[in-house]
């Protein structure tokens, strides 16, 4: 099921330039500022089949997936390389902004960043990594074999072949058996909050 | 030898009639208003630098940090809002996902229609080629800069934040970019690539034989196959974008052989690198240190790409490339197998070791690396290794203990005449020359190497067209390691510098040979293991297929320098046929 919001355009950035100039050329600029300003982003539902796999956090447990998602609240996903340049910093900036919007109205918070570039980030990097961007305790990062990491990007439909070909994506769910909902492209950390909150039905 | 600017060559009759227009447009403009660049005086050495800092480290000229404002308010500032980081140091741009980040050197900036300012981003070949827009001046480049709208009025992508740079600081940041990349790096002229190969001192003619035979045939081979401006050579194995717009070049390679005590080989460097500037190292040898040529590149700037050496410099620096982390990658691997052994977790690991730069090393990697796992290190240093020396720091051990020997291949020889312990013993894959190492019998029967390779099966699979190529042109495999880390080296650089058109800057080299590495492999294994499906040969489709090298995988990421990153432990056996002990560990 697919749903587009107001504002909405494709992810693809090359097309997102041109719809956006496009529409803004044919309406007033106060209709588009939208689509500008978030660069859009599209929101699916889907149903994930997760492997039973064992993850590495990175204060070095190892544990496993499933269970380090089902902790019974909503969850927020998202997939990233640490010496990523472009896109990460970009997620986990938004993801940093989500975590202190939650802290600010005492709600709970359960985040969680798998590596997809899993021989270079070992919890070392990763622990540095979530320092850079001010994680607090709900917010967990993850890496473990190459395979292992394939096999969970697979499962979110999200493994692209190579890590410098990856898209901009987070996943979050209400509570474990409930659908994902993915939110592909570029949100503002204002409509992951929105998208949470629907999610969560507040 | 002197380098020239990039020449500018016509090329689109639609692209004159547009610059003619464009013209026209610009004399209309300029007669209204005169852009600020009208009036730019030459920009100083003083500015440029300013330009630098911003556009490099993300430092404003008041030494403030830079903000940036990205879409949905997410904030840059300082290094993580430096142009750099996305536009890369050498200005050409990168590609991740979807998104491309466009060269915004000067050449690409400002160029006119018809410049020939291109370049390819993306190996696979699907993503532009072609950088063609109407010429930015440094009214429209601040326009993109501060409000996030490019010359022809549209939206840039959300990632590109905006900066609120004022005046100075924008003609700062100009100045910098007009100068950016626009000069070939010494070492490359229209015609010649110059590479040199640096063999340090104390190795065996027979490996120097070894590595400069395989290079000197390949950059041979790859003349062959070169059609220069000049003319000469065949058009085939070549890239069709290069092919096209004529950026072929001869290869040279020159052997810089080093001598004496480490310590001088700076000044050797130096003079070597004064009597030629080479554009950079390819492959090269050191049984020893290898920290004299990492510091040379690194205050050259000139690019180390993948020396087989054993003990590369930890420090990582933006000019060299290694394979792995070599000797102190088996340390950490072994380490990891050795505290993962729950009850079986020996208390002890004696280390062996000839008591040089190499030895010294790889024991004090060791033993960093099991520091806090409860298993107490004993170093035995040998200053001679002779087989008293070596009985003496054998002996003493019980079998729940771990013996690593940490011995080169003239060095295993001297075990013949030695019964094993009954510890358990533990060699360099890397060191003693693999499984081919010359073992003796009654210690293969217990060794396990740590094995920074490929397993066979799998090698023999990957390598298929490497072994075709030896037999081709009558060479033996006498050091599989050596030559086929040299062979990926050479052809790596080939497939790279043909990606990188005219644009022959030595820091776009090393970014693009950090982004493309992974995939490039990739593609290049699977097309070799569909061509010997196509041939009828020995292949294991469907399996995924990740690497052409003695590594099962090679892979680099922006500021990555070590490519292979694991090790497998390996029994060895009697007839000395390899048994995996482990899965591939990364430490």
């Amino acid at each position: 099921m697919k749903n587009t919001l107001p504002g909405q355009t494709n992810p693809c950035p090359c097309l997102l330039g041109f719809a956006a100039v496009f529409i803004c050329a044919a309406l007033a600029a106060g209709l588009c500022s939208a689509a500008q300003e978030g660069g859009g982003f599209t929101r699916t539902e889907a149903v994930y089949s997760l492997p039973e796999v064992t993850l590495v956090r990175q204060d070095g447990a190892s544990v496993s997936l499933s269970r380090e998602l089902d902790d019974g609240h909503p969850v927020m996903v998202s997939f990233i390389f640490t010496s990523c340049a472009v896109i990460c910093p970009m997620l986990s900036h938004l993801m940093s902004q989500v975590q202190q919007k939650l802290a600010k109205g005492g709600e709970k918070r359960h985040m969680v960043s798998i590596s997809i570039d899993p021989e270079q980030d070992t919890p070392a990097r990763l622990l540095e990594y979530a320092k850079k961007f001010r994680a607090g305790s709900g917010w967990q990062f993850y890496t473990g074999t190459a395979q292992t990491s394939i096999d969970v990007q697979k499962a979110f439909n999200a493994y692209r072949g190579d890590k410098d070909n990856h898209a901009p994506l987070i996943f979050m769910r209400a509570s474990p058996g409930k659908p994902w909902v993915r939110i592909e492209g570029f949100a503002t950390s204002d409509d992951l909050l929105h998208e949470y909150r629907r999610m969560i039905g507040q | 030898m002197k380098t020239k600017p990039p020449r500018v060559r016509r090329v689109y009759r639609s692209n004159l009639i547009e610059s003619k227009l464009a013209l026209c447009g610009w004399l209309v403009l300029a007669s209204l208003v005169l852009p600020d660049w009208v009036h730019a005086a030459t920009p100083t050495t003083d500015e440029i630098e300013r330009g630098r800092r911003i556009y490099q480290e993300g430092i404003l000229p008041s030494g403030a940090p830079l903000h940036g404002m990205r879409s949905g308010k997410v904030e840059v500032k300082g290094p993580q809002a430096a142009c750099a980081n996305c536009h890369r140091p050498s200005g050409m741009g990168s590609v991740e996902g979807g998104i491309q980040v466009p060269p915004i050197s000067g050449k690409f900036l400002y160029a006119q229609a018809g410049d020939m300012a291109l370049a390819a981003m993306d190996l696979r070949g699907e993503k532009r080629m072609n950088q063609a827009h109407a010429p930015y001046t440094d009214d429209t480049l601040a326009q993109a800069i501060r409000l996030g709208i490019n010359n022809s009025g549209r939206s840039m992508n959300p990632v590109m934040p905006h900066y609120a740079l004022d005046k100075p600081e924008m003609q700062a940041l100009a100045a910098y970019l007009r100068q950016l990349s626009s000069q070939w790096s010494p070492g490359a002229t229209a015609d010649t690539l110059h590479f040199a190969t640096v063999i340090a001192p104390g190795i065996s003619p027979e490996r120097r034989k070894t590595l400069v035979d395989m290079l000197t045939l390949m950059f041979k081979q790859k003349n062959a196959n070169t059609v220069t401006r000049s003319g000469g050579g065949r058009r085939h194995m070549v890239s069709a974008a290069e092919m096209v717009l004529g950026t072929e070049r001869r290869w040279q390679l020159h052997v810089w052989e080093l001598q004496g005590a480490p310590e001088t080989w700076a000044a050797q460097l130096h003079d070597d690198y004064q009597r030629e500037p080479v554009f950079a190292l390819i492959s090269g040898l050191s049984e020893t240190t290898w920290a004299p040529v990492h510091e040379f590149c690194n205050q050259a700037q000139v690019p180390c790409l993948f020396p087989s050496v054993p003990l590369p410099p930890a420090t990582e620096s933006f000019y060299s490339v290694y394979f792995s982390r070599g000797v102190a990658l088996e340390a950490g691997v072994l380490a990891r197998y050795l505290s993962g052994q729950g009850a079986q977790k020996p208390q002890r690991v004696v280390q062996v070791y000839h008591d040089d730069w190499m030895g010294r090393g790889a024991a004090q990697a060791l033993k960093q690396a099991v520091a806090g796992s409860g298993i107490t290190v004993e170093d035995r240093c040998l200053p001679d290794v002779n087989p008293q020396s070596l009985q003496q720091a054998t002996k003493n051990m019980t079998g729940a203990e771990v013996l690593m020997l940490w011995l080169r291949p003239a060095e295993l020889a001297l075990l013949e005449k030695l019964a094993p312990p009954s510890a358990s013993v533990y060699f360099s894959g890397e060191l003693t020359g693999e499984e081919r190492g010359p073992f003796p019998v009654a210690w293969k029967k217990h060794a396990k190497l740590v094995y920074p390779y490929d397993l066979p099966g799998q090698r023999e699979d990957n390598m298929a067209n490497f072994r075709a190529w030896l037999t081709m042109r009558g060479l033996a495999v006498v050091d599989e390691p050596l030559q086929a880390e040299a062979f990926f080296a050479v052809n790596f650089l080939t497939d790279t510098v043909a990606g990188m058109l005219d644009n022959l800057y030595r820091d776009y080299l090393l970014e693009t040979t950090e982004s493309m590495l992974s995939k490039a492999e990739g593609m290049k294994s699977e097309q070799q293991a569909r061509d010997r499906e196509m041939l009828g040969k020995p292949h294991s489709l469907p399996t995924q297929h990740a690497s052409t090298t003695i590594y099962p995988h090679l892979g680099l990421g922006p500021g990555q320098r070590f490519a292979s990153k694991g090790a497998y432990i390996v029994r060895l056996g009697e007839d000395g046929k390899l048994t995996a002990e482990s899965g591939w560990i990364v430490p």
